[in-house]
């Protein structure tokens, strides 16, 4: 599979403490990558740096072979998208109204929205559950149905995008009721299975990125700690380098998924 | 609703449009004095003679003109600062703009700088700078290391402008005698009588430049209202949309203080008005405040020059108590 | 009190004296002598303590923070006696040489104090001033600022309180008298419809504050032969905008300035009114700019600003 989206050796930090130390890391085309780690790890700044938005103080990022700076930021809207964690409006927006926003990459500076824009908001909407919704002001929906409203959103900037869509997530599940996350989940692979969708998720839910991630990148402390497959990665050994817990990682029979349990916090010393 | 946002652009234009004609129109027409206007437009009375007209023609009219321009320029400089701070409470005085313009007026009035250029009395030159210059610190210091401008520090620095070019305000107000403290206090009131069109066809360019970037600036104006972030992954740049936004709204608030003083609460009360009619798209509230804002000032200052004639009130005065409640009406609508 | 104590100690000493004396005739008359000396020299020092303390009823450490009422202390005698002045003041030349204490909205209390005035002339509105004064019991002269007969009223007060009651008797008098003149003279004569502008944005007809019916220039004007515009105002000051000028339709402008002004500035200023062509002073031309200190000031140069301002609305009534 052709890397789509690269990094290479990427070091950045904020005010001089360093965040990322040489992370290197790619997305294939059509893949599924989950980036995990605990708080402070760097996750979400290493998703910032895949979708262009914090610039490497050293090391590149490659879209296609292409530093990504040197793509217009349009253009790559076009192709990519961000849910971010949370979303604060300032003003009273509605619901569709944020889903259109989406589309705004796809207009040129003066030109107004035409009607297929909306038919692609209101059928991005329709699968994340929240045409109901488009009439409603986006700051009055509860955490989830914002959530969903965003992903909507995603969708439809990515919509017909040429050559592979990328859809970037930053904890997605964290405002997200059971019911819902298992309903991102069935749309994430849904969409992966129609369209050329490539999908890197910042998550520090393990057992949702074992059910979707096919390839994991357990990042500590700004490095890598392990790349790699969901299967050959996702080990107690890795685990307890990561969390500082003991846990153990089987496969549920029925859905053939890897399911872990944290059982206890590791005590110091103790032998993986 | 959402359908036809162009028809929506046009209708709420036309509909505002109407109003400011309206009040453009009719606003010469009233005054605290009676005039004739068959007399004002009959030709064959020669100007110099002609007392009607000369009222029409020197006083009420670019009286009227003016109001429109300052009204306009404050309104759609509001919805922008509103825009670029993330924050529906922001002003176009927020960030230091009207300190600096008031020191440069002051330091010409106190010291009776008395230059007149083309028609703009030192007083106005002088606040024109010195917005500007109250402009340029605030954007040096909240140009950060990336990019972008930062909205908190923006803020932080707008505040602290204001505190210190009060505080030079107070300093410069020690050297002034009487009648000029009462003048300064007068133009920090707001007073459209321009009695000559040149203050408003100085103005006018700066407005076309202002216009036109907000023009530019309605739909990035949207995105950044989601966050720096969302509106990068968007396609938009957010640091130019920043710049532009900033330096536009700033050029059209200090044009507008330069013409008529600080005009309080047009630039909170109109935006506020227009959003809770049209919605909050910028696309439609832009044009639309920059309309009503014209037909608003033109009505107060139509008020405060006939409630108590042949006295005429400020018109930040009049502007102040239909402001001042509302804004309290809207604090507490939020709560 | 303290004489009537002396008084005691005096004869207590000086029959003490003639005892001594009596008791030592036998030492000489020259002792006598010495002693008849100090005694004169002690009843002479005596007078003269109460002389001198009548005379410091007056006051001689004056601070005045009124322009005003510095010209009426130095026109009534009182000059030597003045310490400090504000700093506006200008007039009459002595004052520059004075120390300066600020002034309507910035008095400099430490500075006040710090020369011992034992007179401090205020403003009425200066109410933390007076407390602070009044804390330190220092006495103060309290002025109040108003119309023409008010500055009369207020030389003979002022004169009084600092011990020239006769001087400002006369000083007053003398300048009711030049303004009666001038009324004579200019009573029959058409009293033309005068808009009086105090102030206004150089350069332009912006911010033109013009007087209304109240205070000593428009009492200053009518006393002069001419009619104020604004006279139905009863407000000290108008901002008079520009419908209002062409209202009133004034048959006369006149600008009245403190500070001196250049030649060609005074012409542009003049000129400055050539847009409101529809008004009768601008069509016969009777805009004046008078640059005259006594024209401000509602002190004892009143007189004659009314001449000044009489002879340029009337110049036929002095040929």
């Amino acid at each position: 599979m052709p890397d789509l989206l690269r990094a290479e050796r990427i070091v950045f930090g904020y005010h001089g403490a360093p965040v990322l130390r040489e992370v290197s890391m790619d997305v294939s085309a059509g893949g599924f990558v989950g980036i995990l780690g605990p708080n402070g790890s760097g996750k979400t700044t290493l998703l910032r740096a895949l979708a262009g938005t914090v610039r490497p103080a050293r090391g590149r990022v490659l879209l296609d072979g292409r530093d990504l700076s040197s793509y217009p930021r349009r253009t790559l809207a076009r192709r990519m998208a961000v849910v971010a964690q949370e979303t604060h409006l300032a003003f009273d927006y509605t619901a569709l109204e944020v889903v259109m926003m989406g589309r705004y990459p796809h207009l040129s500076t003066f030109e107004i929205e035409r009607p297929g824009d909306f038919t692609i908001a209101r059928e991005a909407m329709t699968a994340t559950g929240t045409l109901a919704l488009q009439d409603r002001r986006f700051d009055t929906l509860s955490g989830g149905e914002k959530q969903r409203v965003i992903v909507a959103a995603a969708f439809a900037q990515i919509a017909g995008a040429a050559g592979d869509g990328i859809l970037l997530l930053d904890e997605p599940t964290v405002a997200l009721d059971l019911a819902y996350q298992l309903e991102l989940g069935e749309l994430l692979r849904e969409r992966q299975r129609v369209g050329s969708l490539t999908i890197a998720v910042s998550t520090h839910d393990l057992n949702f990125a074992a059910s979707l991630c096919r390839t994991l990148v357990l990042l500590k402390n700004g490095q890598v700690l392990a790349v790699g497959p969901t299967d050959d990665v996702l080990t107690s050994p890795n685990i307890r380098l990561l969390y500082d817990v003991d846990a153990d990682v089987t496969r549920h029979d029925a859905t053939g998924r890897i399911v872990v349990v944290p059982v206890r916090r590791a005590r110091a010393g103790s032998q993986p | 609703m959402t359908t036809g946002l162009a028809r929506r652009i046009a209708l709420t234009a036309g509909g505002f449009g109407l109003l400011a004609a309206i009040a453009i129109l009719t606003a010469p027409l009233v005054g605290s004095t009676h005039i004739s206007l068959r007399r004002a437009f009959d030709r064959s009375i020669p100007f110099s003679d002609n007392v009607d007209a000369q009222i029409f023609f020197i006083a009420r009219l670019p009286r009227t003109l003016s109001g429109a321009l300052v009204g306009s320029l404050l309104a759609s400089a509001g919805v922008v600062f509103q825009g670029l701070l993330r924050n529906p409470l922001a002003t176009p005085f927020t960030l230091g703009v009207s300190a600096g313009a008031a020191l440069g007026a002051m330091l010409a009035i106190t010291f009776s700088w008395s230059f007149a250029w083309a028609g703009i009395s030192a007083a106005a030159a002088a606040s024109f700078i010195g917005s500007l210059a109250a402009v340029g610190i605030v954007y040096a210091l909240a140009r950060g290391r990336h990019r972008g401008l930062s909205t908190n520090v923006l803020l932080l620095a707008g505040v602290t402008m204001n505190a210190f070019f009060s505080a030079l305000i107070l300093f410069v107000q020690y050297f002034a005698d009487f009648s000029q403290t009462y003048r300064i206090l007068r133009w920090l009131m707001g007073d459209l009588d321009v009695s000559s069109y040149q203050p408003i066809l100085t103005a006018l360019p700066l407005m076309f430049i202002s216009f036109a970037a907000f023009a530019w600036l309605a739909r990035p104006l949207n995105l950044l209202s989601l966050g720096d972030e969302s509106a990068e992954t968007r396609g938009l740049n957010v640091a130019a949309a920043q710049r532009i936004a900033f330096i536009s709204a700033s050029l059209a608030t200090g044009a507008a203080v330069s013409v008529g003083g600080p005009v309080g609460f047009i630039g909170i009360v109109v935006p506020h008005l227009v959003r809770l009619i049209v919605g909050p798209d910028h696309r439609v509230v832009l044009p639309a405040s920059a309309l009503f804002g014209a037909a608003f000032l033109v009505g107060c200052d139509v008020v405060a020059r006939t409630v108590i004639a042949p006295i005429e009130l400020p018109v930040g005065v009049i502007t102040a108590l239909i402001g001042g409640p509302f804004f309290l009406w809207l604090l507490v609508r939020r709560a | 009190m303290a004489v009537g104590e002396k008084g005691l100690r005096l004869r207590a000493q000086g029959s003490g004296l003639r005892a001594h004396g009596s008791r030592l005739k036998a030492q000489g008359s020259r002792q006598i002598a010495r002693s008849l000396a100090a005694l004169v020299v002690i009843l002479v020092l005596l007078t003269g303590t109460t002389w001198s303390q009548r005379k410091t009823d007056a006051p001689s450490r004056i601070i005045s923070l009124i322009p005003a009422v510095t010209e009426m202390l130095f026109e009534v005698g009182a000059g030597p006696q003045v310490v400090a002045v504000s700093s506006f003041d200008r007039y009459p030349a002595d004052v520059s040489k004075l120390p300066r204490v600020g002034a309507l909205l910035d008095p400099d209390v430490e500075r006040i104090l710090s020369l011992h005035p034992d007179l401090v002339v205020v403003y009425a509105t200066q109410t933390n001033l007076r407390e602070q004064l009044e804390r330190a019991k220092v006495p103060v002269y309290v002025y109040s600022h108003a119309a023409l007969a008010d500055i009369l009223t207020t030389i003979r007060s002022v004169g009084t309180r600092v011990g020239h009651a006769k001087a400002a008797d006369d000083l007053a008098a003398s300048i009711e008298k030049r303004i009666a003149a001038v009324r004579t003279r200019v009573a029959g004569l058409p009293r033309p419809r005068t808009l009086i502008v105090f102030d206004r944005e150089a350069g332009t007809l912006r911010g033109i504050f013009a007087s209304g019916g109240f205070g000593f220039v428009h009492d200053m004007v009518t006393a002069a032969g001419a009619d104020n515009v604004f006279a139905d105002v009863k407000q000290q000051a108008v901002q008079a905008t520009t419908e209002l000028v062409l209202a009133r339709r004034p048959d006369v402008i006149l600008e009245l300035r403190g500070d001196p002004i250049a030649a060609e500035a005074r012409q542009r200023e003049i000129a400055v009114w050539q847009s409101l062509a529809s008004v009768p002073a601008v069509r016969s031309g009777r805009v004046y700019l008078l640059a005259d200190q006594s024209t401000v000031v509602p002190g004892p140069r009143v007189a004659q600003a009314i001449e000044l301002i009489a002879r340029t609305l009337h110049p036929e009534a002095w040929k």
